[in-house]
């Protein structure tokens, strides 16, 4: 088989055939259609041109590796602290019983809530919005970190009584590879949520990144670059993803499902 | 006089849950010589398990007492090592074959020596050439034999096992019940195992002890009955199964666990 007969086949054409029908529709329905005369709901052609604008101006790529970088730093802090606290609280029944219903209760309140306060405690800085997104994507790594401990069968810990070896051993050898497939889930969640976190965080605590480009196109009645400012944003969140799972199948070795 | 390898006098266990306190086993004796191969047969829920765990010093004894070469069992002891029923959570899916059996070896030994107890320990169970295979490309008996593989690799004294083919079908567990009888003899190990198969307990063993009693209806487990298996070795899925005193043992045995309702 030639080469570009696999790519050919490789290719998604239905999916592919689906976004040029919406694009086509869109740039139908936003000229001639009943929204041409709704200028917040521009055209295919001026939203490119919104993005064309962005990219002269220097006004896209920063903001974008700004965001990225917030981001990954935040979930990364909340993947390790969610991590560590997820693990107390699935191998530790007394620390599960003092603190689980804190827990439960501290997680239900909306981040988004959270940063007004956040804003007057600590100031329209980067910080702030890094400590927002921190905390938000600590939640869904403790939760799936806990869970995935407690879930293991009893019988993993007894073989590792068995052979002798230490708690810490065991922790180490047999507690948390078994729960490495939950772990992974909470990371990806994590990961997600702190991409959220922190374009609403630019938006409310600190003016930077792609959050706040957005507000300004919104405020400036660019829709055209607003709306380019959207596309760039699902594209962020799609290759975030797409890092992820590429990163999750590495770390996750072929028998485990 | 050779040493014993266990000695049961008097062995109850009492287990506590959520319902409270319950005895198990009650006026457990027996005692186990080196290179012995025992068979404890019996109904479900008479104690078996705990029993085994008993034994593997996973669940501490109430009453009386259980030595092994002398040495008051008070928990988990070198050389002693559990072949459990559900090989699924027993074993490590996340590994391959050769580092599930090295697990019990892992910074204990040279790397060179965990190699090559590693990869004569899967010789023995003939899973040679799938050593890094994970878990879930093997069938049930294949991932059986590397718990036994794990087991063998530490050139045990004494190797405990709780109803290790009861998960498998007839063919696979006559085989691993050969495979089983191949490893005693070169290793020398000490075999206690349970089942509630009794052909199994007579054709694996040199002693076979019936266990009964009815946990949940408050009659804790204790064992009623202890046979001498004197088949001859090597033994053979035919010929031995065949023999005037296998059939005559079966027949024992099966009136003991009332087989054959009254």
């Amino acid at each position: 088989m030639s080469a570009l007969a696999s790519v050919g086949r490789r290719v998604n054409w239905p999916g592919i055939a689906v976004i040029a029908a919406v694009i086509v529709i869109w740039q139908i329905g936003a000229t001639v259609g009943p929204l041409a005369d709704m200028s917040s709901v521009p055209s295919v052609t001026e939203t490119v041109k919104g993005f064309g604008d962005l990219w002269a101006a220097n006004e896209l790529i920063p903001p974008v590796l700004y965001t990225l970088g917030v981001a990954l730093l935040s979930a990364a802090i909340g993947i390790v602290a969610g991590g560590l606290i997820g693990t107390l609280l699935g191998l530790f029944a007394p620390f599960r019983l003092f603190t689980q219903s804190s827990f439960d209760v501290l997680r239900t309140i909306p981040i988004t809530a959270i940063m007004p306060v956040l804003l007057l405690l600590l100031g329209a800085e980067a910080r702030t919005e890094i400590i927002a997104a921190s905390v938000a994507s600590t939640w869904p790594m403790l939760v799936n970190t806990a869970d995935g401990i407690r879930s293991i069968h009893p019988r993993l810990d007894e073989v590792g009584r068995m052979f002798g070896f230490s708690r810490l051993k065991r922790v180490f050898k047999l507690t948390i590879p078994a729960a490495m497939p939950s772990l992974l889930v909470g990371g990806r969640l994590a990961a997600v949520t702190s991409l959220i976190a922190v374009i609403i965080a630019e938006m409310i605590i600190a003016p930077e990144g792609i959050g706040w480009a957005l507000l300004t196109a919104q405020q400036a009645l660019q829709s055209g670059q607003m709306w380019a400012l959207v596309v760039v944003c699902g594209w962020l969140g799609w290759l975030f993803s797409l890092g992820l799972t590429a990163l999750v199948n590495r770390l996750q070795p072929g028998g485990v499902k | 006089m050779n040493q014993p390898m266990y000695e049961l006098k008097n062995v109850a266990v009492d287990l506590s849950n959520a319902a409270g306190t319950r005895r198990i086993l009650e006026d457990v004796s027996m005692t186990v010589m080196p290179n012995e191969v025992v068979g404890i047969v019996g109904r479900s829920g008479t104690g078996k398990t705990t029993l085994m765990r008993a034994l593997g010093g996973l669940t501490p004894i109430t009453e009386g007492s259980l030595t092994l070469q002398g040495k008051a069992v008070t928990g988990p002891a070198d050389g002693v090592v559990t072949v459990f029923q559900d090989y699924g959570n027993a074993l490590l899916p996340w590994r391959t074959v050769a580092k599930n059996v090295a697990l019990p070896l892992e910074g204990k030994v040279a790397r060179s020596e965990l190699r090559d107890r590693v990869s004569t320990a899967i010789e023995m169970v003939q899973l040679k050439g799938r050593e890094n295979d994970y878990l879930s490309s093997l069938s049930g008996g294949m991932q059986q034999r590397v718990q036994i593989a794990r087991a063998l690799v530490l050139n045990p004294r004494v190797v405990l096992m709780d109803e290790p083919f009861g998960a498998l079908d007839a063919l696979t567990k006559a085989s691993l019940q050969d495979v089983l009888l191949g490893l005693h003899e070169q290793n020398q190990a000490t075999i206690i195992f349970i089942t509630h198969d009794l052909e199994e307990a007579i054709y694996l063993s040199d002693r076979t002890f019936v266990i009964s009693g009815n946990v949940s209806s408050g009659q804790p487990g204790h064992l009623s009955m202890e046979v001498p298996v004197a088949l001859p070795r090597p033994r053979n899925q035919l010929t031995t199964r065949e023999m005037p005193e296998y059939i005559a043992l079966r027949h024992r045995l099966a009136e003991a666990i009332d087989l054959v309702p009254a």
